[in-house]
């Protein structure tokens, strides 16, 4: 099984390759070999896209496969590292 | 990550141009309370709020409102189609017409262009969500005045929807605010800020610990390797 961050890797570079196409699609609608570029990333990133979801996690609120709400889970995208959730630390003196 | 979906969160279709009530409605593009300043003001705040609910919310509802910058653009694009010389002077649409002729340019319905400094990002969660309430209250107001200056039951029923969302949103944030207080000294909100002097805070949510639903996952290899 691949982790979380090859799998993430994994689908960070299917969906740029799907992105490049696309723009290039729009000014080439009648493109074959774009299109088929286009279509077997489309696959590659929906297959990697539900096995990430499925191990680690919705990735849009439009997808939340598993039964408990995973989607609000940290870590968010901007903190960097698969840290715990949120910037909080321990130590509290606070309920 | 973004993705678009070539479709409107509600339908507009708007038969009868109306440049006069272009002119207004714009000011929900981008004006001061307008859905454009509700996406950038939540899109901005939510890098420092201290827990996984309030990014998530942050996040979803300044995504929403992105939605809702495109249906005030394809109301403002629909009441401005097939526009006459005359209908453009008569509607007091000229001066925008000779800015823009029928572009969609985002600025308030007194020719204000849209700024950043029409709203703030605090780094303080109670500021920032208090200013996020306050921020769909002033848009249910100018959907409350659009809807009594609107005639045209095409507009309306857009309308009714938007406003609809503010006070949904409002009431969201509301939520957002409790979840934030809860974690907080009842005795005393203000002690510190929980986006900033971090090690005061304590990490309580054990259902929002990281997940790691391993045996969902069995022996998955991608097909494309």
């Amino acid at each position: 099984m691949k982790s979380r961050q090859e799998l993430m890797q994994d689908i960070q570079i299917l969906d740029f390759a799907i992105q490049e196409a696309a723009l290039f699609l729009n000014a080439h609608p009648d493109n074959e070999e774009a299109m088929q570029y286009y279509q077997r990333h489309r696959e590659y990133k929906d297959k990697a896209t539900a096995i990430y979801e499925r191990c680690y996690g919705a990735l849009s609120n439009r997808s939340n496969l598993n039964s408990t709400w995973e989607y609000v889970n940290g870590p968010w995208p901007w903190e960097g590292v698969d840290n715990t959730c949120g910037t909080m630390k321990n130590d509290s003196n606070f309920r | 990550m973004w993705n678009y979906e070539k479709r409107l969160q509600f339908p507009v279709a708007i038969q009868h141009s109306d440049p006069a009530f272009a002119n207004i409605l714009i000011t929900q593009l981008g004006g001061a309370d307008g859905e454009l300043s509700a996406a950038l003001r939540y899109m901005s705040q939510r890098y420092t709020m201290p827990f996984p609910q309030l990014k998530a919310m942050l996040t979803d509802i300044a995504t929403e409102e992105l939605a809702h910058v495109e249906i005030i653009s394809a109301m403002v694009y629909q009441l401005t189609r097939n526009l006459t010389p005359t209908q453009i002077k008569e509607a007091g649409f000229a001066a925008y017409f000779v800015d823009h002729t029928t572009g969609i340019y985002p600025q308030a319905a007194a020719g204000f262009p849209h700024t950043a400094a029409f709203y703030q990002s605090k780094g303080d969660p109670i500021a920032d969500l208090m200013e996020d309430m306050a921020a769909e209250q002033k848009a249910r107001v100018v959907y409350d005045n659009l809807l009594r200056l609107a005639s045209d039951e095409d507009v309306i029923k857009v309308l009714r929807f938007l406003r609809q969302r503010e006070i949904v949103h409002f009431q969201r944030f509301g939520e957002a605010l409790g979840i934030l207080q809860n974690h907080l000294n009842p005795n005393n909100y203000y002690a510190f800020n929980p986006s900033f002097d971090m090690r005061k805070v304590k990490q309580t949510i054990p259902y929002f610990a990281q997940m790691s639903n391993q045996n969902n996952c069995l022996e998955d290899v991608p097909p494309y390797q």
